[in-house]
Protein backbone atom coordinates (compact mmCIF):
# COMPACT_ATOMS: atom_id res chain seq x y z
CA UNK A 1 0.00 0.00 0.00
CA UNK A 2 2.64 2.39 1.16
CA UNK A 3 4.25 1.84 -2.73
CA UNK A 4 1.01 3.10 -3.89
CA UNK A 5 0.79 6.56 -2.22
CA UNK A 6 3.52 8.57 -3.96
CA UNK A 7 2.78 6.73 -7.53
CA UNK A 8 -1.05 8.05 -7.14
CA UNK A 9 0.43 11.63 -5.57
CA UNK A 10 2.48 11.96 -8.68
CA UNK A 11 -0.58 11.21 -10.16
CA UNK A 12 -2.94 13.42 -9.10
CA UNK A 13 -0.18 16.04 -9.40
CA UNK A 14 0.23 15.12 -13.22
CA UNK A 15 -2.76 14.81 -14.13
CA UNK A 16 -3.20 18.30 -12.42
CA UNK A 17 -0.33 20.10 -14.74
CA UNK A 18 -1.75 18.33 -17.76
CA UNK A 19 -5.04 19.97 -17.49
CA UNK A 20 -3.65 23.22 -17.04
CA UNK A 21 -0.72 22.83 -19.78
CA UNK A 22 -4.63 21.33 -22.06
CA UNK A 23 -6.33 24.52 -21.28
CA UNK A 24 -3.63 27.13 -22.22
CA UNK A 25 -3.69 26.01 -25.51
CA UNK A 26 -2.61 23.21 -27.86
CA UNK A 27 -0.64 24.34 -30.79
CA UNK A 28 0.32 22.02 -33.74
CA UNK A 29 0.28 22.99 -37.27
CA UNK A 30 -0.45 19.71 -38.97
CA UNK A 31 -3.97 19.51 -36.60
CA UNK A 32 -6.59 17.82 -38.53
CA UNK A 33 -8.58 16.07 -35.89
CA UNK A 34 -10.78 18.95 -35.25
CA UNK A 35 -9.38 20.34 -32.17
CA UNK A 36 -9.57 16.89 -30.41
CA UNK A 37 -6.52 17.07 -27.51
CA UNK A 38 -3.42 15.98 -29.12
CA UNK A 39 -2.16 14.20 -25.66
CA UNK A 40 -3.36 10.76 -26.55
CA UNK A 41 -0.16 9.11 -24.98
CA UNK A 42 -1.14 10.94 -21.70
CA UNK A 43 -4.87 10.06 -22.12
CA UNK A 44 -3.50 7.01 -19.59
CA UNK A 45 -1.92 8.54 -16.72
CA UNK A 46 -5.79 9.68 -15.58
CA UNK A 47 -6.72 6.34 -15.63
CA UNK A 48 -6.87 4.04 -12.26
CA UNK A 49 -4.89 1.48 -13.57
CA UNK A 50 -1.74 3.75 -14.51
CA UNK A 51 -0.24 2.96 -11.05
CA UNK A 52 0.21 -0.96 -11.68
CA UNK A 53 0.91 -0.63 -14.86
CA UNK A 54 4.53 1.82 -14.59
CA UNK A 55 5.05 -0.44 -11.76
CA UNK A 56 5.18 -3.47 -13.31
CA UNK A 57 5.93 -2.61 -17.21
CA UNK A 58 7.97 0.39 -16.40
CA UNK A 59 11.11 -0.71 -14.69
CA UNK A 60 13.49 -2.10 -17.59
CA UNK A 61 12.25 0.59 -19.94
CA UNK A 62 9.82 3.67 -20.06
CA UNK A 63 6.20 2.40 -19.67
CA UNK A 64 5.52 2.98 -23.07
CA UNK A 65 1.88 5.02 -24.31
CA UNK A 66 -0.49 2.07 -24.76
CA UNK A 67 -2.07 4.63 -27.46
CA UNK A 68 0.46 4.08 -30.14
CA UNK A 69 -0.17 0.38 -30.53
CA UNK A 70 -3.40 -1.16 -31.12
CA UNK A 71 -5.31 -3.81 -28.72
CA UNK A 72 -4.55 -6.71 -30.50
CA UNK A 73 -0.83 -5.90 -30.57
CA UNK A 74 -1.04 -5.44 -26.56
CA UNK A 75 -3.11 -8.73 -26.49
CA UNK A 76 -0.32 -10.44 -28.37
CA UNK A 77 2.19 -9.25 -26.03
CA UNK A 78 0.36 -9.77 -22.76
CA UNK A 79 0.60 -13.65 -23.91
CA UNK A 80 4.24 -13.90 -24.21
CA UNK A 81 5.84 -12.12 -21.21
CA UNK A 82 8.03 -14.89 -20.61
CA UNK A 83 9.67 -14.60 -23.74
CA UNK A 84 9.45 -10.49 -24.41
CA UNK A 85 12.03 -9.38 -26.62
CA UNK A 86 14.61 -11.84 -24.92
CA UNK A 87 13.89 -10.79 -21.57
CA UNK A 88 11.74 -12.42 -18.97
CA UNK A 89 8.96 -9.95 -17.81
CA UNK A 90 6.46 -12.58 -16.53
CA UNK A 91 3.73 -11.58 -14.64
CA UNK A 92 1.32 -13.44 -11.73
CA UNK A 93 -2.02 -13.90 -13.07
CA UNK A 94 -4.18 -11.24 -11.71
CA UNK A 95 -1.53 -8.42 -12.28
CA UNK A 96 -1.20 -9.50 -15.95
CA UNK A 97 -5.06 -9.52 -16.17
CA UNK A 98 -5.57 -5.89 -14.52
CA UNK A 99 -2.61 -4.67 -16.93
CA UNK A 100 -4.31 -6.38 -20.05
CA UNK A 101 -8.07 -4.25 -19.22
CA UNK A 102 -5.91 -1.20 -19.05
CA UNK A 103 -4.10 -1.60 -21.98
CA UNK A 104 -7.15 -2.68 -23.92
CA UNK A 105 -8.90 0.74 -22.48
CA UNK A 106 -5.96 2.87 -23.48
CA UNK A 107 -5.14 1.27 -26.66
CA UNK A 108 -5.35 2.88 -30.06
CA UNK A 109 -8.46 3.49 -31.45
CA UNK A 110 -10.74 5.94 -33.81
CA UNK A 111 -11.92 8.74 -31.27
CA UNK A 112 -8.99 8.10 -29.00
CA UNK A 113 -7.27 10.96 -30.02
CA UNK A 114 -4.92 12.07 -32.70
CA UNK A 115 -2.20 9.72 -31.89
CA UNK A 116 -4.44 6.95 -31.04
CA UNK A 117 -6.44 7.25 -33.61
CA UNK A 118 -3.52 7.62 -36.09
CA UNK A 119 -1.35 4.66 -35.03
CA UNK A 120 -4.98 2.93 -35.39
CA UNK A 121 -5.32 4.01 -38.90
CA UNK A 122 -1.80 3.00 -39.53
CA UNK A 123 -2.15 -0.65 -38.80
CA UNK A 124 -5.71 -1.25 -39.14
CA UNK A 125 -5.60 -4.53 -41.18
CA UNK A 126 -2.02 -5.47 -40.46
CA UNK A 127 -0.24 -8.30 -38.18
CA UNK A 128 -0.68 -6.67 -35.03
CA UNK A 129 3.01 -5.13 -34.82
CA UNK A 130 4.84 -5.96 -31.72
CA UNK A 131 6.42 -2.37 -31.63
CA UNK A 132 5.51 0.97 -31.62
CA UNK A 133 8.50 2.06 -33.24
CA UNK A 134 7.79 -0.12 -36.16
CA UNK A 135 4.19 0.80 -36.98
CA UNK A 136 4.08 3.27 -40.00
CA UNK A 137 2.74 5.93 -37.73
CA UNK A 138 6.17 6.27 -35.61
CA UNK A 139 8.09 5.85 -38.87
CA UNK A 140 6.19 8.64 -40.20
CA UNK A 141 6.76 10.80 -37.50
CA UNK A 142 10.59 10.02 -37.15
CA UNK A 143 12.05 9.08 -40.81
CA UNK A 144 13.65 12.13 -40.93
CA UNK A 145 16.18 12.22 -37.64
CA UNK A 146 19.64 10.83 -39.09
CA UNK A 147 21.48 7.17 -37.87
CA UNK A 148 24.36 9.42 -36.30
CA UNK A 149 21.74 10.93 -33.37
CA UNK A 150 20.12 7.47 -33.09
CA UNK A 151 22.30 4.10 -33.21
CA UNK A 152 25.16 6.04 -33.16
CA UNK A 153 24.83 8.09 -30.36
CA UNK A 154 25.46 6.43 -27.02
CA UNK A 155 22.72 8.30 -24.60
CA UNK A 156 19.99 6.91 -27.01
CA UNK A 157 21.42 3.72 -28.39
CA UNK A 158 17.84 2.85 -30.52
CA UNK A 159 14.59 4.50 -31.09
CA UNK A 160 12.85 1.96 -28.22
CA UNK A 161 14.16 4.50 -26.02
CA UNK A 162 11.90 7.85 -25.88
CA UNK A 163 12.63 9.32 -23.16
CA UNK A 164 16.22 10.20 -24.47
CA UNK A 165 14.79 12.74 -26.65
CA UNK A 166 11.42 12.76 -25.11
CA UNK A 167 11.94 14.25 -21.61
CA UNK A 168 8.51 14.87 -20.88
CA UNK A 169 7.65 10.30 -21.81
CA UNK A 170 7.42 9.80 -18.98
CA UNK A 171 4.53 12.18 -18.04
CA UNK A 172 3.36 11.64 -21.88
CA UNK A 173 4.24 14.76 -23.34
CA UNK A 174 5.65 13.83 -26.73
CA UNK A 175 5.21 17.16 -28.26
CA UNK A 176 7.40 17.51 -30.98
CA UNK A 177 8.35 21.34 -30.05
CA UNK A 178 10.19 20.25 -26.51
CA UNK A 179 11.80 17.14 -28.04
CA UNK A 180 15.69 17.29 -27.30
CA UNK A 181 18.06 15.10 -28.90
CA UNK A 182 21.22 14.39 -26.63
CA UNK A 183 24.28 15.24 -27.96
CA UNK A 184 22.10 17.36 -30.59
CA UNK A 185 20.20 19.72 -28.97
CA UNK A 186 16.54 20.54 -29.95
CA UNK A 187 15.12 19.46 -32.56
CA UNK A 188 14.15 22.01 -35.40
CA UNK A 189 12.27 20.98 -38.46
CA UNK B 1 2.38 -16.54 11.24
CA UNK B 2 3.27 -16.52 14.95
CA UNK B 3 5.99 -19.15 14.17
CA UNK B 4 8.01 -17.34 11.10
CA UNK B 5 7.90 -14.02 13.47
CA UNK B 6 9.56 -15.10 16.10
CA UNK B 7 12.35 -16.80 13.92
CA UNK B 8 12.34 -13.62 12.08
CA UNK B 9 12.99 -11.64 15.27
CA UNK B 10 15.44 -14.42 16.35
CA UNK B 11 17.61 -14.44 13.41
CA UNK B 12 17.38 -10.44 12.98
CA UNK B 13 19.12 -10.88 17.05
CA UNK B 14 21.73 -13.17 15.30
CA UNK B 15 22.20 -10.72 12.36
CA UNK B 16 22.27 -7.53 14.14
CA UNK B 17 19.10 -6.08 13.87
CA UNK B 18 19.17 -2.15 13.04
CA UNK B 19 20.18 -2.49 9.41
CA UNK B 20 17.50 -1.33 6.68
CA UNK B 21 14.59 -3.49 5.00
CA UNK B 22 14.50 -5.43 8.95
CA UNK B 23 11.45 -6.78 8.31
CA UNK B 24 10.85 -8.09 4.77
CA UNK B 25 14.20 -9.52 4.04
CA UNK B 26 14.56 -11.81 7.55
CA UNK B 27 11.50 -13.12 6.68
CA UNK B 28 12.64 -13.99 2.82
CA UNK B 29 16.09 -15.25 5.08
CA UNK B 30 14.19 -17.24 7.16
CA UNK B 31 12.24 -19.17 4.57
CA UNK B 32 15.27 -19.71 3.11
CA UNK B 33 16.89 -21.08 5.85
CA UNK B 34 13.29 -23.25 6.58
CA UNK B 35 14.43 -24.50 2.94
CA UNK B 36 17.73 -25.55 4.21
CA UNK B 37 20.10 -23.17 3.54
CA UNK B 38 22.01 -21.09 5.68
CA UNK B 39 24.04 -19.35 7.23
CA UNK B 40 24.29 -16.46 4.99
CA UNK B 41 27.27 -14.49 4.91
CA UNK B 42 27.45 -10.89 3.00
CA UNK B 43 30.69 -11.84 1.52
CA UNK B 44 29.89 -14.32 -0.72
CA UNK B 45 26.83 -12.37 -1.44
CA UNK B 46 29.49 -9.73 -2.57
CA UNK B 47 30.98 -12.24 -4.90
CA UNK B 48 28.09 -13.68 -6.49
CA UNK B 49 26.99 -9.65 -7.41
CA UNK B 50 30.25 -9.49 -9.18
CA UNK B 51 30.39 -12.90 -10.54
CA UNK B 52 30.86 -13.06 -14.41
CA UNK B 53 28.48 -15.85 -16.43
CA UNK B 54 28.90 -16.59 -20.36
CA UNK B 55 26.31 -16.02 -22.47
CA UNK B 56 26.05 -15.66 -26.26
CA UNK B 57 25.69 -11.53 -26.08
CA UNK B 58 28.51 -11.33 -23.35
CA UNK B 59 29.78 -11.81 -20.23
CA UNK B 60 26.54 -11.20 -17.26
CA UNK B 61 26.58 -10.01 -14.05
CA UNK B 62 24.68 -8.35 -11.28
CA UNK B 63 26.54 -5.60 -12.19
CA UNK B 64 25.83 -5.48 -15.31
CA UNK B 65 22.77 -3.66 -14.92
CA UNK B 66 23.55 -2.08 -11.76
CA UNK B 67 27.14 -1.56 -11.70
CA UNK B 68 30.09 -2.88 -9.11
CA UNK B 69 28.12 -0.82 -6.35
CA UNK B 70 24.41 -1.36 -5.25
CA UNK B 71 24.32 2.27 -3.90
CA UNK B 72 24.93 3.93 -7.31
CA UNK B 73 22.73 4.36 -10.09
CA UNK B 74 22.36 1.45 -12.52
CA UNK B 75 21.43 1.62 -16.27
CA UNK B 76 19.46 -1.29 -18.20
CA UNK B 77 22.18 -3.65 -20.13
CA UNK B 78 20.05 -3.68 -22.88
CA UNK B 79 17.39 -0.92 -23.22
CA UNK B 80 19.32 1.73 -21.46
CA UNK B 81 16.58 2.72 -18.79
CA UNK B 82 18.57 4.07 -15.76
CA UNK B 83 17.98 2.12 -12.38
CA UNK B 84 17.59 3.71 -9.50
CA UNK B 85 20.61 2.82 -6.69
CA UNK B 86 18.99 -1.13 -4.69
CA UNK B 87 21.29 0.01 -1.36
CA UNK B 88 18.61 1.24 1.02
CA UNK B 89 21.13 3.30 2.41
CA UNK B 90 20.69 5.40 -0.87
CA UNK B 91 16.89 4.38 -1.46
CA UNK B 92 15.43 3.44 1.59
CA UNK B 93 12.19 1.91 -0.62
CA UNK B 94 14.71 -0.99 -1.46
CA UNK B 95 14.27 -4.38 -0.20
CA UNK B 96 10.66 -3.57 1.51
CA UNK B 97 8.60 -5.15 -0.96
CA UNK B 98 8.37 -8.66 -0.45
CA UNK B 99 6.90 -9.89 -3.87
CA UNK B 100 8.67 -6.91 -5.36
CA UNK B 101 12.29 -8.74 -4.38
CA UNK B 102 11.41 -11.91 -5.39
CA UNK B 103 9.83 -11.11 -8.39
CA UNK B 104 13.44 -9.18 -9.31
CA UNK B 105 15.31 -12.42 -7.86
CA UNK B 106 13.58 -14.50 -9.89
CA UNK B 107 13.86 -12.37 -13.75
CA UNK B 108 17.51 -11.28 -13.10
CA UNK B 109 19.02 -14.26 -12.18
CA UNK B 110 17.34 -16.04 -14.90
CA UNK B 111 19.21 -13.40 -17.11
CA UNK B 112 22.05 -13.30 -15.40
CA UNK B 113 22.88 -16.92 -14.38
CA UNK B 114 20.96 -18.57 -16.94
CA UNK B 115 18.59 -20.28 -14.32
CA UNK B 116 16.91 -19.02 -10.73
CA UNK B 117 19.17 -18.89 -7.87
CA UNK B 118 19.31 -21.21 -5.11
CA UNK B 119 18.06 -20.60 -2.29
CA UNK B 120 21.30 -19.95 -0.36
CA UNK B 121 22.55 -17.70 -3.52
CA UNK B 122 19.46 -15.43 -2.75
CA UNK B 123 20.04 -15.34 0.92
CA UNK B 124 23.89 -14.34 0.00
CA UNK B 125 22.91 -11.52 -2.38
CA UNK B 126 20.35 -10.41 0.32
CA UNK B 127 23.01 -10.53 3.32
CA UNK B 128 25.19 -8.53 1.21
CA UNK B 129 22.30 -6.01 -0.22
CA UNK B 130 21.05 -4.86 2.96
CA UNK B 131 24.26 -3.57 4.47
CA UNK B 132 24.58 -1.67 1.65
C1 LIG C 1 12.54 -7.55 -17.50
C2 LIG C 1 12.57 -6.35 -18.30
C3 LIG C 1 11.26 -5.92 -18.98
C4 LIG C 1 10.02 -5.80 -18.42
C5 LIG C 1 9.61 -6.07 -16.98
C6 LIG C 1 9.13 -5.35 -19.48
N1 LIG C 1 9.84 -5.18 -20.64
FE1 LIG C 1 9.11 -4.46 -22.41
N2 LIG C 1 10.95 -4.66 -23.26
C7 LIG C 1 12.08 -5.14 -22.62
C8 LIG C 1 13.19 -5.17 -23.57
C9 LIG C 1 14.62 -5.64 -23.26
C10 LIG C 1 12.69 -4.66 -24.79
C11 LIG C 1 13.45 -4.44 -26.09
C12 LIG C 1 13.99 -3.03 -26.03
C13 LIG C 1 14.89 -2.65 -27.15
O1 LIG C 1 14.83 -3.24 -28.22
O2 LIG C 1 15.66 -1.68 -26.95
C14 LIG C 1 11.27 -4.35 -24.56
C15 LIG C 1 10.43 -3.80 -25.52
C16 LIG C 1 9.09 -3.49 -25.32
C17 LIG C 1 8.22 -2.87 -26.33
C18 LIG C 1 8.63 -2.47 -27.74
C19 LIG C 1 9.22 -1.07 -27.77
C20 LIG C 1 9.47 -0.62 -29.20
O3 LIG C 1 10.61 -0.80 -29.67
O4 LIG C 1 8.54 -0.11 -29.83
C21 LIG C 1 6.98 -2.75 -25.77
C22 LIG C 1 5.75 -2.15 -26.42
C23 LIG C 1 7.08 -3.29 -24.41
N3 LIG C 1 8.38 -3.71 -24.17
C24 LIG C 1 6.01 -3.37 -23.53
C25 LIG C 1 6.10 -3.90 -22.24
C26 LIG C 1 4.96 -4.12 -21.37
C27 LIG C 1 3.52 -3.84 -21.73
C28 LIG C 1 5.45 -4.63 -20.20
C29 LIG C 1 4.67 -5.04 -18.95
C30 LIG C 1 3.73 -6.14 -19.12
C31 LIG C 1 6.90 -4.73 -20.32
N4 LIG C 1 7.25 -4.29 -21.58
C32 LIG C 1 7.77 -5.16 -19.33
C33 LIG C 1 12.18 -5.52 -21.30
C34 LIG C 1 11.15 -5.53 -20.38
C1 LIG D 1 16.36 10.06 -31.44
C2 LIG D 1 15.36 10.82 -30.71
C3 LIG D 1 13.96 10.25 -30.58
C4 LIG D 1 13.59 9.05 -30.00
C5 LIG D 1 14.49 8.01 -29.36
C6 LIG D 1 12.15 8.99 -30.08
N1 LIG D 1 11.65 10.10 -30.68
FE1 LIG D 1 9.70 10.57 -31.00
N2 LIG D 1 10.23 12.23 -32.00
C7 LIG D 1 11.52 12.70 -32.17
C8 LIG D 1 11.50 13.91 -32.97
C9 LIG D 1 12.71 14.72 -33.39
C10 LIG D 1 10.14 14.17 -33.29
C11 LIG D 1 9.58 15.31 -34.10
C12 LIG D 1 9.63 14.93 -35.56
C13 LIG D 1 9.13 16.04 -36.45
O1 LIG D 1 8.15 16.66 -36.10
O2 LIG D 1 9.77 16.23 -37.48
C14 LIG D 1 9.37 13.09 -32.67
C15 LIG D 1 7.99 12.98 -32.74
C16 LIG D 1 7.23 12.05 -32.03
C17 LIG D 1 5.79 12.00 -31.99
C18 LIG D 1 4.84 12.95 -32.71
C19 LIG D 1 4.55 14.16 -31.87
C20 LIG D 1 3.47 15.00 -32.51
O3 LIG D 1 2.67 15.51 -31.76
O4 LIG D 1 3.47 15.11 -33.73
C21 LIG D 1 5.43 10.96 -31.18
C22 LIG D 1 4.02 10.52 -30.81
C23 LIG D 1 6.64 10.33 -30.75
N3 LIG D 1 7.72 11.02 -31.27
C24 LIG D 1 6.69 9.22 -29.91
C25 LIG D 1 7.87 8.54 -29.62
C26 LIG D 1 7.90 7.29 -28.88
C27 LIG D 1 6.69 6.59 -28.30
C28 LIG D 1 9.20 6.91 -28.81
C29 LIG D 1 9.76 5.64 -28.21
C30 LIG D 1 9.16 4.37 -28.66
C31 LIG D 1 9.99 7.95 -29.47
N4 LIG D 1 9.14 8.89 -29.95
C32 LIG D 1 11.38 7.93 -29.59
C33 LIG D 1 12.67 12.12 -31.65
C34 LIG D 1 12.73 10.90 -31.02
C1 LIG E 1 19.36 -6.83 -17.26
C2 LIG E 1 19.48 -5.86 -16.18
C3 LIG E 1 19.56 -6.38 -14.74
C4 LIG E 1 20.46 -7.29 -14.22
C5 LIG E 1 21.60 -7.99 -14.93
C6 LIG E 1 20.12 -7.43 -12.83
N1 LIG E 1 19.07 -6.62 -12.50
FE1 LIG E 1 18.24 -6.39 -10.67
N2 LIG E 1 16.83 -5.14 -11.45
C7 LIG E 1 16.78 -4.72 -12.76
C8 LIG E 1 15.62 -3.87 -12.96
C9 LIG E 1 15.20 -3.21 -14.27
C10 LIG E 1 14.97 -3.80 -11.70
C11 LIG E 1 13.68 -3.06 -11.37
C12 LIG E 1 13.79 -1.61 -11.56
C13 LIG E 1 13.76 -0.85 -10.29
O1 LIG E 1 13.23 -1.35 -9.29
O2 LIG E 1 14.25 0.29 -10.31
C14 LIG E 1 15.76 -4.61 -10.78
C15 LIG E 1 15.45 -4.80 -9.44
C16 LIG E 1 16.14 -5.60 -8.58
C17 LIG E 1 15.76 -5.85 -7.20
C18 LIG E 1 14.51 -5.29 -6.50
C19 LIG E 1 14.88 -4.30 -5.43
C20 LIG E 1 13.71 -3.68 -4.71
O3 LIG E 1 13.44 -4.07 -3.58
O4 LIG E 1 13.08 -2.80 -5.27
C21 LIG E 1 16.71 -6.68 -6.67
C22 LIG E 1 16.75 -7.27 -5.26
C23 LIG E 1 17.67 -6.96 -7.73
N3 LIG E 1 17.31 -6.27 -8.86
C24 LIG E 1 18.78 -7.78 -7.55
C25 LIG E 1 19.58 -8.20 -8.62
C26 LIG E 1 20.59 -9.25 -8.49
C27 LIG E 1 20.95 -9.98 -7.20
C28 LIG E 1 21.12 -9.41 -9.73
C29 LIG E 1 22.16 -10.47 -10.17
C30 LIG E 1 21.76 -11.85 -9.95
C31 LIG E 1 20.47 -8.47 -10.62
N4 LIG E 1 19.53 -7.76 -9.91
C32 LIG E 1 20.77 -8.31 -11.96
C33 LIG E 1 17.67 -5.02 -13.75
C34 LIG E 1 18.70 -5.95 -13.65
Amino acid sequence: MKRLILPLTLLFGIAGLLAVGLALGDHDDDDDDGGRSKSSPAAALADPGYALYTNECGGCHLAYPPALLPAASWEAMMGGLSDHFGDNAELDADTAATIRDFLARNAAAPGAGKHAERTWRATRGLEPPLRITATDYFRGKHHEIPAKMISDNPEVRSFSQCAACHQGAERGDFDDDRVRIPGYGRWDD
Amino acid sequence: MNIRVTRAIALALLLGAGTAGAGVVDELLADYQSAGAGPFDPKAGAALWLQEHPSPEGPRACSTCHTADPAAEGRHATTGKPIAPLAPSARPERLSDRKEIEKWLARNCKWTLGRECSAQEKGDLLAFLRTQ
